[in-house]
């Protein structure tokens, strides 16, 4: 049986903070390519929650390649993305509620019943200032 | 420096690291296969009767979490109830199909009433019964919860590795068997005075 690694991902950002309504700037790129069995390439640009209590969720921008649609076969290894950022919710690092920004690159792959999947996040911070 | 706009510090203890299916269950005695494995044949004798039964943060939630993925002979139909959340779906009292398990995590949230009309319903229509409470509801025992302090170590130590240098000190002088009594058992409320405590900055 011939034993699959695990994809390798990498996302650079080109800065770590990024301005309300700015332009999120990145690459990512698979380490020699989606694995042959990938089922899909997920991109999306989102924030989060955490701390003590039930966490939430929200998605500013969401992009997938797959090989069904032939997209996955097009989609550019190295990628290098832009996407707009909203206004709000900023970063913020409270005590009992933090809010993290992050881009992060999902890829599923597998034969289906043993599906597996590898996540990468990179974070950042949407702050007023636009910088660290 | 104000906190709005600064990208946060991970804290180790938040919801997602603790919550129940991101710690593996312990069991005391034997490796989780074998004793999940014991759980799934225990409730096949029961005919999907039964009860997880104990204290606050004891683990009844994550037992339930390791436990639900390996009910593959079970339809298994999971309902979640807390202090703000205690309402039934009409639907759970549709007729269930073959094999269907109704699993109730909070049953005891449940007014006395409608604890007796799940038990009615899935009796009549052969149904399994799988319920997680702070007390006996009157079902066959699956397992009773209850943290040692030993786990409470091991789940610590795996959510701040004392060999990395980010919690170096981190734990000196907390003291976890003592914390654990003082929280009459509760692994919840430890984590959660040292999510408190990792904010603080020790």
């Amino acid at each position: 049986m011939i034993r699959v690694e695990e994809p390798d991902i990498r996302i650079e950002l080109a800065t770590e903070a990024f301005a309300p309504s700015g332009e999120l700037a990145g690459v990512f790129v698979i380490a020699g390519g989606p694995p042959p069995d990938a089922r899909s390439v997920e991109f999306s640009v989102m924030w989060r929650t955490s701390g003590k209590g039930t966490e939430d969720i929200g998605v500013a921008h969401y992009q997938a390649w797959k090989p069904g649609d032939g997209t996955l076969a097009s989609m550019p290894n190295p990628n290098t993305f832009t996407v707009t950022l909203p206004n709000t919710p900023w970063s913020y690092d409270g005590t009992l509620v933090k809010i993290h920004w992050l881009a992060r690159v999902r890829v599923r792959y597998g034969p289906e019943g043993d599906t597996r999947e590898v996540v990468q996040d990179a974070e950042f911070a949407l702050t007023p200032s636009g910088r660290v | 420096m104000s906190r709005v706009g600064r990208r946060p510090r991970v804290n180790p203890f938040s919801t997602r690291f603790v919550q129940p299916g991101a710690i593996p269950f312990r069991f005391p005695t034997f490796p989780s296969p074998d004793g999940l494995a014991a759980l799934v044949l225990r409730l096949g004798e029961t005919r999907g009767w039964g009860q997880i039964i104990g204290p606050h943060g004891s683990g009844k939630s994550t037992l339930l979490a390791a436990l639900l993925p390996v009910l593959s002979d079970w339809r298994v139909c999971h309902i979640k109830l807390n202090t703000t959340d205690r309402r039934l779906l009409p639907e759970v009292f549709d007729p269930p199909k073959p094999g269907a398990l109704l699993v109730i995590d909070g049953f005891e949230q449940l007014g006395f009433l409608s604890r007796w009309r799940v038990k009615r319903h899935c009796r009549k229509h052969g149904c399994g019964l799988l319920v997680t409470a702070h007390t006996s509801m009157g079902l066959p025992d699956l397992y009773r919860t209850a943290v040692t302090p030993r786990a409470a170590a091991e789940v610590v130590a795996e959510l701040a590795p004392e060999s990395s240098t980010d919690f170096a000190g981190f734990l000196d002088g907390f003291d976890i068997p003592a914390r654990l009594r003082a929280h009459h058992g509760s692994l919840r409320e430890v984590l959660f005075e040292l999510y408190d405590r990792w904010e603080a900055g020790m």
